[in-house]
C-alpha cells in the first residue's frame, strides 16, 4: 500500500509542473501581424514583398508562362507558340482553353493570393496605433493600387468575378460573382482613393514604387472600359502634362531605367539581374522550342520603322527565319546595368488621349498623339484619319508599340470590340472567348461562383 | 606518526577479532555441516569437473546457453561460441539445467560424466517464455492484452535492402508498407490499419528506436524532384543487419499509453544486444547485389509510333508539318529506334555491404560493437550513389544482486546520397522512340542541332545529401525498495543534414544561350536536436493467485530545429558551382528555428489472476506545444483484458488444444501531426527583397482554435495454439474511428490560401479483420518447414461528415464510402456517329460538366493483403521465399496518358484505335493537339471509369538460400546466402507497377545479392 501511495505522490508531482514545459519561444523567421504594423520599416517590408511577388510571379511580371505579357500575346495576334509541353500554355495560344487548363488555374491562384496580401497590407496599416497618417497613406495608398491593378486584370480575363476587401475566410470562400460593371465601378471608386492618398513624388529615386500619377494611369484605362471619354482625357492629360515627365525621342532609350517617360517600373532583385523580357524570349541557332513573334505581326511593320530593327531580333536556322522580342537587350544576370521592367510609361496616356479624343470626334485633337509615336518610331506622320479608320489605325499602331507588353493587345481589342475579328488568324477562335473559364477547381471548392462562363 | 602506530596497532586488532570470529562462524559451519554432509553423503563428498558442448537439433553450436546446477542456479556459466562450456568442482550428482531462449529448457544429471554433450530442441513458438516489447514495458507473448506484432532478426537478416521497412512488407498482418521510389535513400508510406486522418502527413505512425522517438517528419527540403514529396525515412538511418527486432503497436490497448501520438500506430525498434558467452566473436558480413528495374512497360516502336503521328496529322487535316515536330517533319532520323528505358533506367545498378562486429561480455556485462559500410549505385548509371557509414555500440550490465540493470546504446549513422535532380522515369514513357542518340560520337551531349532536348541534361542537374545521426540511449533501473523499480530512460537524438542542388547551365538546350550566368545552386542545412527524459516508477508484486504490475512514468522531450538555405547564383564557370563564394547573388531563402516541446504523464496497471485473467489499464495526459495555449492537453487511456481460456480445467489437458486466448481492448489515442506553429497570427520572412528592402508576408490563415484529433480503438481477438505448438492461428477484429479530424481544410483561392488548419466533425472509421496462421508441418531430424501466412481485410469508411455537402470536400469525399474514393465520369465507350468518347450525361443538361456529372464513386483502394513465408531447413541449408498478395483497385495509365498523337510515345494498346473499320477500338483517333474536340474528351476520359482499373497483384517478394559450411579450427561459423527481392510479378494492371503508386518517379527494384557470413 506504502508503494502505491509512493506512486501516486510521484504523478502529483509530475502533473503540477507542466504547463510551462510546453512553452515555446516563437519561431525566429515569424513576426507577429500586429507587430509587422507598429513601425513603418516593417510595414514597407510587407508592401516590399508584395511588389516582389509582382515581380516574380503575377499577372504584371514581365514575361513567362504565367503572365499576362506572354500569354495575351499568344492568346491574340502577337506571339506564336512552340513548346510540345501540353500543360496548358498550348491549348492558351491556340484557344482551347478549358476549365481545367493549369495555366488559368495558376493566375487566377496566384492573383487572389495577392488580393488578400494586399488586404492584410491595408487592415495592418488602417488600424496600426503606431504608424503616422503620412506613412498609413503612403502605404496604404499603394497596397490599395496595386490590388486594383490585380482585380483590373481578373475582370478583363474572367467578366464577372468575386470582389472582396475582407480578411475573414469564412466570407471569402462563400463568395458570389460580381458583374463586371460593378466590378468597374468599385475599382473606380478604389483607384480614386488610392490616387487621393498617394503623392506625386515618387518615394525613390527610379521610380519602383507606386505614385499618385501611376494610380491616374489606371484610372485612365478603367475610364476608357467605363466609356467616360471625358474624364479619360483629362485623367492622361495630368499625366501627359505633369512635369515628372517628359516623352522619350529616342526608341532606344525606352526600356532604359533612367527614362523620364517611366510611371512605373520594377526592380529587379539584385544588381545586374536580367529582366525576365530579355531572357525569356530569347533563342538563337536553332529552331523555336517556345515563343516567336508571329510573322503577321512582323509584317505588319513598315521595314523603315525604327521599332522593327531596334526591338525585334530574327533568328536564322537550317534555311528559316523566325523573330524574337527584343525590347529589352540584357539577358544575363550580373551584365544589366540599365534595364528594369517598364510596366507604365508615357505612350501609354498618349495612346488613351487619342482614343478618348476620338471617341468624341475630336480627331484632329488626337492626331498629334498618335503622331508622336510614329515620329519616335521613323515614320511620316499621320495627316488625316477618322472614324473607324482611325480606330483601327490606332489599334495596329498600339499593336506596334506595346506587343508583348502586360496584354495590352487583348485588352485593347476587348475595349474596343474588335476582338473576334482575331478568327481570321486563329482558327479556334469562338465568340465567347472573350472570357477565360473560372477554374474548375474553384468552381468546386466554392459552388456560389457557379455558373461557369458562358461556352465552357 | 604515533597516531598512525595507534590506528595501525587497533587496526590489527581488529582484524584479528574478525579473523577469530570468522574462525568461530566457519568451525560452527564445519559442525553444522558435517551432519548434513554426512547424510547427504556421497554427493558432496567428490566433486569434479565437467564440460560439452550445446547443439541445436541440427548439430549446430548454440552459444550463449545458460548452464546451471539445479539445486543451486547462482552456479553456472554459458556456453561460448562454438557452443561449448566448462563447469569445475561440480558435484558429481549434480544437475544441469541447460536453457536459452527458443529452446525447450533440458535437465541432465551429471552422475559422475566429466563430459556432458547435448542437443537442445528448439521451442517451436515457446509462447510462454517469449516477451514481446511494448514499449515502456515488456509483456509475455501469452500474457499480452494488445495487438503487437513483431518480426525478428532472423527473418529479416541479410536482405538485399537499405531500409528494413522494405524487409518486412508483407510479413505483418494489417500492416501495409508501399516503397515511395526505387531511388536509394527515401520514404515509404506505411499505413497500419488503414487511413485516420484526412491530412496526409497525419498518418505517419511514430517511430521508436530503441526507447528514442525519432521524428517521422522528413527534413529535407530540396529533394522534392527526385524522392516522392521529398519524403525521407527515419530508419533509413538504421542498418537493417543491426536490427534486433520490430514491433508494430496497434490497438488501442498497446498504444494508449503513447497517448497523443499513438494513433497511427507506434513502431518500435530493438537493436542488437551482446551476447554473453566467454570468447568473445568477431564477425564480417558482406555481400553484393544487383539490380535492376522490376517492370517495364510495352511501347510502341519507332514504325508504330511515326504511323500514329502521321494519321494524327491526318486526321486533323493537315497536310504539312510543323517546324518543331522534329520526329516526322524530316528532322530526326525516322529509322532510328531506342528502347528508352532501357537506355535511360535500364542501368544495372550494384549494392555492396560490409559489416563488421565484435560482440561477447559476461553474464553481467555484455557489449556489442558493429559498424558497416554500404554503397548503392542507381539505374540511371553516371556515378549517382547511396552510401551509408553506420557504427553502433550497445552495453548491458546487471549487478550481481540483479538491482541495477544498465542498458546504454549509440547509433550513429552517416548516409551520403548523390541523385539526379529530378526523376526522369516517366520522360521515358513518352520519348518518342526515333529521338536522336543522347551523346556525339566524342561523347558530349547530343543537341542535334538543338532541335533535341535531351533527357540526359537533367542529369547535369544534381541533387546531392548528407546526413549524419547519432542516437543515444539510456536506460537505468534499480530496485529500490523490494519490488519497486525506479528507472530512468533517456535519450538524445540528433540530426545533422547538408543538401545541395545544383543547376548548371549546362543542363539547358544551348539554343537559349544559357550562360554560367545563370547557373544555380541551393544550399540548405538543417539541425535537429531533440532529447528525451522519462522517469519511471514499476512495482510488480505476486500475492497467491493475484499478480499486479503497475507503472507510473512521465515524459519530457524537446526537439529544436535549425535550418538555412542558401541560393546563390551566377557563376564565371560551373567549375566552381559548389562554392556559393563564388555566385554572384547570394540570397538567404530561409532562416529559421523552431522549438517542439512535449510533456506527458502516463501509467499503467496490469492485473492478473491465476494466470488466467488479464486486466490492463494503460492511460496518459498529454501536452503539446502544437496547439493554442487552451487545448494544449488532453487525457487518452485504454483498457485491455484477456482470458487465458486453456487454462481452464476443463480444456487444460487438451491434446489438442494446448493455447487459447481471448482479449480485447478499447480505448483512446491522438494525433499531433500537425507541424510547429501553425496556431500563430504572424508575418514570415521571405528571401525576395524589393528595393534594397527585405521582405514580410503573411504566413497562413489564422485560426488559434483547433485542438487535438482522437481515434478510439476497439479491439477483440482471439490466439490458439495446437497439436503442442506446432500451429498457431489467430484472429482479429478491430474498429477503429478518429474524429475531430484535424486537417488543412481546402478553401477556394479567393480567401488567399489553399486551405485553413482547423478540426472538423468528420469521422473516418477504420475496421477490418486480420489472420494469422503460423505452422510447423514438418518436423523431422534434419528437416523443418515452417510455413506463415497473414491476411488483412481493411475496411475504410467516411462514418459522418455533417455538413459535407456544400462543403469543400463534397466532390472528394462520400459520407458511407472510404475516403480513397474518386468521383469518375461514368466513360461509356466511343461514339460510332463521331468517334469521340462518350460519358453518362447525368443532369442531361447536354454537357459534360463537374460535379454534376461526376457522379461515379470509384473505390480506389485496397480490398484485402497478405503474406505467406515459408521456411525450410535440411541439414545445414536454409531456404525461405515470401509472397506478397494485394487486391486492390487504382488508377491506371490512362489517367497519365497524354493526348495520343501527339509528340509523346504511347504504350502498345494505344495501337487499338477506334475507326469505322475497327469499331471495338479502345481508343479515340490520333489527334495531333489541335483538335479541341478530342482535347476536351480526353480530359473527361482521364478523370473517367476507365481509369481506375483492377491493380491486384502477387509478388515473389524475397527468396533467400543460405548453407552453413562445416566448422573447423578457428572459425566458428561460416554462412554463404543468395537473397533475391521483388523478382517475380504477376498482375493484370495497366501501368508500370501495381505496388506502386508515386507516378512519375522510380519504381521499387528487382535485386539480386551474394553474400558471406563469418564468425570467428
Amino acid at each position: 500500500m506504502k508503494n502505491i501511495y509512493l506512486l501516486f505522490c510521484f504523478g502529483v508531482f509530475l502533473l503540477t509542473a507542466c504547463d510551462e514545459l510546453v512553452d515555446v519561444d516563437a519561431p525566429t523567421n515569424q513576426l507577429g501581424t500586429e507587430q509587422v504594423f507598429e513601425s513603418p520599416e516593417t510595414a514597407n517590408a510587407a508592401l516590399a514583398g508584395l511588389y516582389a511577388d509582382l515581380r516574380d510571379g503575377s499577372v504584371i511580371t514581365g514575361a513567362g508562362f504565367y503572365t499576362a505579357g506572354t500569354l495575351m500575346a499568344s492568346y491574340t495576334d502577337e506571339l506564336d507558340c512552340y513548346t510540345n509541353d501540353q500543360d496548358g500554355i498550348l491549348d492558351i495560344y491556340r484557344n482551347l482553353q478549358q476549365e481545367t487548363n493549369t495555366v488559368i488555374s495558376n493566375i487566377w491562384n496566384t492573383a487572389y493570393g495577392q488580393v488578400y496580401y494586399a488586404n492584410s497590407i491595408i487592415y495592418g496599416a488602417t488600424h496600426s496605433t503606431k504608424l503616422s497618417d503620412t506613412e498609413k497613406n503612403q502605404i496604404t495608398g499603394e497596397a490599395l493600387l496595386i490590388r486594383s491593378l490585380i482585380y483590373f486584370y481578373l475582370q478583363q480575363f474572367f467578366g464577372d468575378i468575386p470582389y472582396t476587401s475582407s480578411l475573414d475566410y469564412e466570407y471569402n470562400r462563400n463568395l458570389t460573382k460580381t458583374d463586371a460593371t460593378a466590378v468597374l465601378e468599385q475599382l473606380e471608386t478604389d483607384v480614386t482613393e488610392a490616387a487621393s492618398l498617394l503623392e506625386d513624388e515618387y518615394r525613390d529615386s527610379e521610380r519602383i514604387h507606386l505614385n499618385r500619377k501611376a494610380a491616374q494611369l489606371l484610372l485612365a484605362r478603367i475610364y476608357l472600359l467605363r466609356e467616360e471619354w471625358e474624364l479619360a482625357e483629362q485623367t492622361a492629360g495630368t499625366i501627359i502634362e505633369s512635369p515628372l515627365y517628359e516623352f522619350e525621342e529616342d526608341i532606344n532609350e525606352v526600356f532604359h531605367k533612367t527614362g523620364k517617360h517611366i510611371l512605373w517600373q520594377l526592380q529587379p532583385e539584385n544588381d545586374g539581374d536580367a529582366t525576365e523580357e530579355a531572357s525569356f524570349y530569347y533563342f538563337s541557332d536553332a529552331a523555336p522550342s517556345a515563343y516567336t513573334l508571329a510573322p503577321d505581326l512582323v509584317n505588319s511593320f513598315d521595314n523603315n520603322d525604327l521599332r522593327k530593327q531596334e526591338w525585334i531580333a530574327e533568328v536564322s536556322f537550317d534555311g528559316e527565319s523566325w523573330y524574337r522580342p527584343f525590347k529589352y537587350k540584357n539577358k544575363d544576370n550580373g551584365s544589366n546595368d540599365n534595364e528594369y521592367s517598364v510596366i507604365f510609361r508615357l505612350a501609354e496616356p498618349y495612346f488613351i488621349m487619342a482614343e478618348a479624343l476620338i471617341k468624341q470626334n475630336r480627331q484632329n485633337e488626337a492626331l498629334p498623339y498618335l503622331n508622336a509615336i510614329r515620329e519616335r518610331a521613323g515614320l511620316t506622320a499621320l495627316t488625316s484619319l477618322s472614324g473607324e479608320d482611325f480606330i483601327n489605325e490606332l489599334l495596329a499602331e498600339k499593336r506596334r508599340e506595346f506587343f508583348t507588353e502586360f496584354g495590352h493587345r487583348f485588352l485593347d481589342l476587348k475595349r474596343t470590340g474588335y476582338l473576334n475579328e482575331l478568327r481570321a488568324v486563329k482558327t479556334n477562335w469562338e465568340d465567347y472567348m472573350q472570357v477565360w473559364p473560372l477554374p474548375q477547381n474553384e468552381l468546386l471548392l466554392n459552388p456560389n461562383l457557379n455558373p461557369q462562363n458562358t461556352g465552357y | 606518526m604515533q597516531n598512525f602506530k595507534s590506528y595501525s596497532s587497533a587496526l590489527l586488532r581488529r582484524v584479528s577479532q574478525i579473523v577469530n570470529g570468522l574462525d568461530r562462524t566457519l568451525k560452527l559451519l564445519v559442525i553444522f555441516c558435517i551432519p548434513i554432509l554426512l547424510f547427504s553423503g556421497h554427493a558432496y563428498a567428490q566433486t569434479i569437473n565437467v564440460s560439452g558442448r550445446v547443439t541445436d537439433q541440427n548439430n549446430q553450436s548454440l552459444p550463449g546457453v545458460n548452464v546451471v546446477l539445479k539445486e543451486s542456479p547462482s552456479i553456472g556459466t554459458i556456453t561460448e561460441a562454438s557452443g561449448r562450456y566448462f563447469l569445475d568442482d561440480v558435484p558429481s550428482d549434480a544437475i544441469l539445467s541447460f536453457s536459452f531462449i527458443g529452446f525447450k529448457t533440458l535437465e541432465i544429471p551429471v552422475n559422475g560424466r566429466s563430459l556432458v554433450d547435448v542437443q537442445l530442441q528448439e521451442d517451436i513458438t515457446t509462447l510462454s517464455e517469449v516477451t514481446v516489447n511494448a514499449g515502456y514495458y515488456t509483456v509475455k507473448e501469452r500474457e499480452r492484452t494488445g495487438s503487437i506484432s513483431s518480426v525478428a532478426a532472423k527473418e529479416i537478416e541479410n536482405q538485399p535492402v537499405n531500409n528494413v521497412l522494405s524487409a518486412v512488407q508483407g510479413r505483418m498482418a494489417g500492416v501495409n508498407i508501399t516503397q515511395g521510389s526505387g531511388v536509394p535513400g527515401g520514404g515509404y508510406n506505411i499505413q497500419i490499419r488503414g487511413v485516420n486522418s484526412l491530412r496526409r502527413t497525419g498518418n505517419y505512425p511514430m517511430y521508436i528506436i530503441d526507447g528514442v522517438p525519432v521524428s517521422a517528419e522528413s527534413s529535407s527540403s530540396l529533394s522534392g524532384a527526385i524522392l516522392p514529396r521529398g519524403e525521407t525515412s527515419p530508419l533509413n538511418a538504421l542498418n537493417p543487419n543491426d536490427i534486433e527486432s520490430i514491433e508494430i503497436l496497434k490497438d488501442a490497448d498497446a498504444t494508449a499509453i503513447y497517448g497523443s501520438r499513438g494513433a497511427n500506430g507506434v513502431i518500435l525498434v530493438t537493436t542488437k544486444k551482446g551476447k554473453a558467452g566467454s570468447k568473445t566473436i568477431f564477425s564480417i558480413n558482406s555481400s553484393y547485389g544487383i539490380s535492376r528495374i522490376a517492370n517495364k512497360m510495352e511501347l510502341m516502336n519507332t514504325e508504330q509510333y511515326l504511323e500514329m503521328r502521321r494519321q494524327a496529322y491526318v486526321n486533323d487535316g493537315r497536310t504539312d508539318y510543323p517546324a518543331n515536330a522534329y520526329d516526322v517533319n524530316g528532322t530526326w532520323d525516322e529509322n532510328r529506334y531506342t528502347d528508352w528505358q532501357d537506355e535511360l533506367i535500364g542501368e544495372t545498378a550494384t549494392n555492396t555491404n560490409i559489416q563488421l562486429s565484435v560482440n561477447g561480455g559476461s553474464q553481467t556485462t555484455r557489449f556489442l560493437i558493429s559498424g558497416s559500410h554500404n554503397e548503392q549505385s542507381t539505374v540511371y548509371g553516371k556515378g549517382f550513389k547511396y552510401k551509408t557509414n553506420n557504427l553502433s555500440w550497445n552495453l548491458n550490465h546487471r549487478s550481481k544482486d540483479n538491482k541495477f540493470t544498465l542498458n546504454a546504446s549509440t547509433l550513429f549513422s552517416d548516409q551520403s546520397n548523390n541523385l539526379v535532380q529530378s526523376d526522369i522515369t516517366s520522360k521515358t514513357l513518352i520519348l518518342s522512340p526515333n529521338a536522336p542518340a543522347l551523346y556525339q560520337e566524342d561523347g558530349s551531349l547530343n543537341w542535334e542541332n538543338k532541335t533535341f532536348n535531351n533527357p540526359v541534361a537533367a542529369y547535369e542537374a544534381t541533387y546531392s545529401s548528407d546526413v549524419k545521426t547519432i542516437n543515444l540511449n539510456m536506460n537505468i533501473s534499480y530496485e529500490l525498495l523490494p519490488a519497486v523499480y525506479i528507472k530512468l530512460n533517456g535519450g538524445i537524438n540528433q540530426q545533422g543534414s547538408g543538401e545541395l542542388l545544383l543547376s548548371p547551365n549546362t543542363r539547358y538546350n544551348p539554343a537559349f544561350g544559357i550562360t554560367p550566368a545563370r547557373s544555380s545552386a541551393y544550399k540548405s542545412q538543417n539541425r535537429l536536436f531533440s532529447y528525451l527524459v522519462e522517469p519511471q516508477l514499476n512495482y510488480k508484486q505476486k500475492y497467491g493467485d493475484h499478480e499486479i504490475d503497475l507503472l507510473a512514468g512521465s515524459t519530457y522531450q524537446q526537439r529544436d530545429k535549425t535550418s538555412l538555405q542558401i541560393f546563390g547564383y551566377g557563376f564565371e564557370s560551373n567549375a566552381l558551382i559548389t562554392n556559393l563564394e563564388a555566385a554572384n547573388t547570394v540570397s538567404v531563402q530561409n532562416d529559421a528555428k523552431t522549438e517542439y516541446r512535449y510533456f506527458a504523464v502516463f501509467g499503467r496497471v496490469n492485473y492478473q489472476y491465476k494466470k488466467r485473467y488479464i486486466v490492463n489499464l494503460t492511460g496518459r495526459r498529454d501536452g503539446s506545444s502544437r496547439f493554442g495555449t487552451n487545448n494544449r492537453f488532453a487525457s487518452f487511456g485504454a483498457v485491455g483484458a484477456a482470458w487465458l481460456f486453456s487454462e481452464e480445467n476443463f480444456l487444460k489437458n487438451s491434446t489438442w488444444l494446448n493455447f487459447g486466448k481471448l482479449r480485447a481492448s478499447y480505448g483512446t489515442t491522438g494525433n499531433d501531426l500537425i507541424g510547429d506553429y501553425q496556431y500563430l497570427d504572424t508575418y514570415t520572412l521571405s528571401s525576395t527583397s524589393y528595393g534594397g528592402s527585405s521582405s514580410l508576408y503573411p504566413s497562413r490563415l489564422y485560426n488559434p482554435y483547433f485542438s487535438w484529433e482522437k481515434t478510439t480503438k476497439l479491439e477483440v481477438a482471439l490466439e490458439t495454439g495446437f497439436l503442442n505448438d506446432r500451429m498457431h492461428f489467430s484472429a482479429v477484429w478491430y474498429r477503429n474511428r478518429s474524429g475531430n479530424q484535424l486537417v488543412g481544410i481546402p478553401l477556394p483561392a479567393t480567401t488567399g490560401f489553399n486551405s485553413i488548419q482547423a478540426n472538423l466533425p468528420a469521422t473516418v472509421e477504420n475496421k477490418g479483420t486480420e489472420f494469422e496462421l503460423n505452422t510447423t508441418p514438418i518436423q523431422a531430424k534434419n528437416f523443418r518447414w515452417v510455413s506463415d501466412f497473414n491476411i488483412s481485410f481493411p475496411d475504410n469508411k467516411l462514418v459522418e461528415f455533417p455538413g459535407i455537402e456544400g462543403s469543400t470536400y463534397a466532390n472528394s469525399y462520400e459520407v458511407g464510402y472510404p475516403v480513397s474514393i474518386k468521383k469518375v465520369y461514368n466513360y461509356e465507350g466511343i461514339d460510332p456517329e463521331t468517334g469521340l468518347y462518350t460519358f453518362t450525361d447525368y443532369n442531361e443538361d447536354g454537357s459534360i460538366t463537374s460535379p454534376d456529372d461526376n457522379q461515379v464513386i470509384e473505390d480506389v483502394g485496397i480490398k484485402y493483403f497478405g503474406g505467406w513465408t515459408n521456411q525450410f531447413t535440411y541439414k545445414r541449408w536454409d531456404f525461405s521465399f515470401l509472397f506478397q498478395f494485394v487486391k486492390q483497385r487504382q488508377s491506371n495509365y490512362n489517367a497519365l496518358m497524354l493526348n495520343p498523337g501527339t509528340m509523346n510515345n504511347q504504350p502498345v494498346e494505344v495501337l487499338d484505335v477506334w475507326s469505322e473499320s475497327n469499331p471495338d477500338g479502345r481508343y479515340m483517333a490520333y489527334t495531333s493537339g489541335a483538335d479541341a474536340q478530342k482535347n476536351k474528351v480526353l480530359r473527361y476520359f482521364k478523370g473517367s471509369t476507365a481509369t481506375i482499373s483492377d491493380a491486384s497483384f502477387i509478388r515473389l517478394k524475397n527468396i533467400q538460400l543460405s548453407y552453413r559450411l562445416p566448422v573447423y579450427k578457428k572459425v566458428q561459423d561460416i554462412r554463404l546466402y543468395v537473397q533475391g527481392q521483388n523478382l517475380l510479378t504477376f498482375t493484370d494492371y495497366f501501368g508500370l507497377d501495381p505496388e506502386f503508386f508515386s507516378t512519375g518517379f522510380l519504381p521499387p527494384l528487382r535485386t539480386w545479392s551474394f553474400g558471406l557470413q563469418l564468425n570467428f
